[in-house]
């Protein structure tokens, strides 16, 4: 869990190489934070070593994130929202990390091979417009 | 995380949570934010103005208080969020139960309400 500090200058780096804008990197930051820390508490219940393998892409109207791991398996996108509590007693006090990511995420897609977990995240970020220069549209 | 504790007017417990409320941070003030807001009964202003982050564990950590000082006759109200904190916290729909004021007097209303 000590090293969940990493990801999020990982993730302040991405913003600052790809120009992303704040409430997009905020989005990502969240849904791996959510996920990652998911994998690292549940997807290795007997104690063995594991590894998480965070990647990142940048397209022009999107940016996708994938983390695989080689944990218990775990499909996010079988998750069904449950309705929101009307009380506080009613609240549960756990189980929304996953309802953060659904909600965050334009989309979530999860496979399961045997070499473990795959999930990529999409999240719509369009390439800043390249600044005008002094004679564009001359 | 850093936590200041200091009493506002009429019995009111205001609580200054600052930093990000991840699992790290979390974990920093959580002993110490359970023992203040379960322990007896208050009306508890969580100032949340300088929280930059929270993640579900921070929102488990203010549910689980609220709960509390609900059973002890008391209650929580979550003040001056960020526009970034306040979308996760409404995202799971937080404001239908523990209120969020952005000043004073909302925030002594929501109290009366809580």
């Amino acid at each position: 869990m000590e090293r969940l500090g990493d990801l999020e200058h990982w993730v302040a780096q991405l913003g600052a190489e790809h120009c992303l804008a704040p409430a997009v990197l905020h989005h990502v930051d969240l849904c791996l934070t959510e996920l990652v820390s998911n994998v690292i508490q549940y997807g290795y219940p007997d104690g063995k070593a594991g590894t998480v393998t965070i990647r990142f892409w940048r397209e022009p109207e999107r940016i996708l994130i994938s983390i695989e791991d080689d944990g218990t398996p775990f499909d996010p996108t079988a998750y069904v929202p449950t309705a929101l509590p009307s009380s506080l007693a009613e609240a549960g006090t756990g189980g929304r990390g996953i309802r953060l990511v659904r909600h965050f995420a334009d989309e979530v897609h999860h496979e399961r091979s045997a070499a473990g977990n795959q999930l990529t995240l999409v999240f719509r970020s369009p390439r800043p417009a390249a600044p005008r220069t002094a004679d564009s549209g001359a | 995380m850093e936590m200041a504790v200091h009493e506002l007017e009429s019995g009111i417990l205001g609580i200054n949570l600052s930093g990000r409320m991840d699992i790290a941070g979390t974990q920093q003030i959580d002993l110490k934010f359970s023992v203040l807001t379960s322990t007896r009964r208050a009306q508890i202003l969580v100032d949340l103005s300088n929280v930059t982050f929270i993640a579900s564990i921070g929102i488990r950590t203010l549910i689980v208080s609220a709960k509390a000082q609900k059973l002890r006759g008391g209650s929580m109200v979550l003040y001056k969020p960020s526009d970034q904190v306040e979308e996760v916290l409404r995202a799971t729909g937080i404001e239908a139960i523990i209120p969020i004021a952005h000043d004073l007097d909302a925030a002594r209303g929501a109290f009366g309400s809580a």
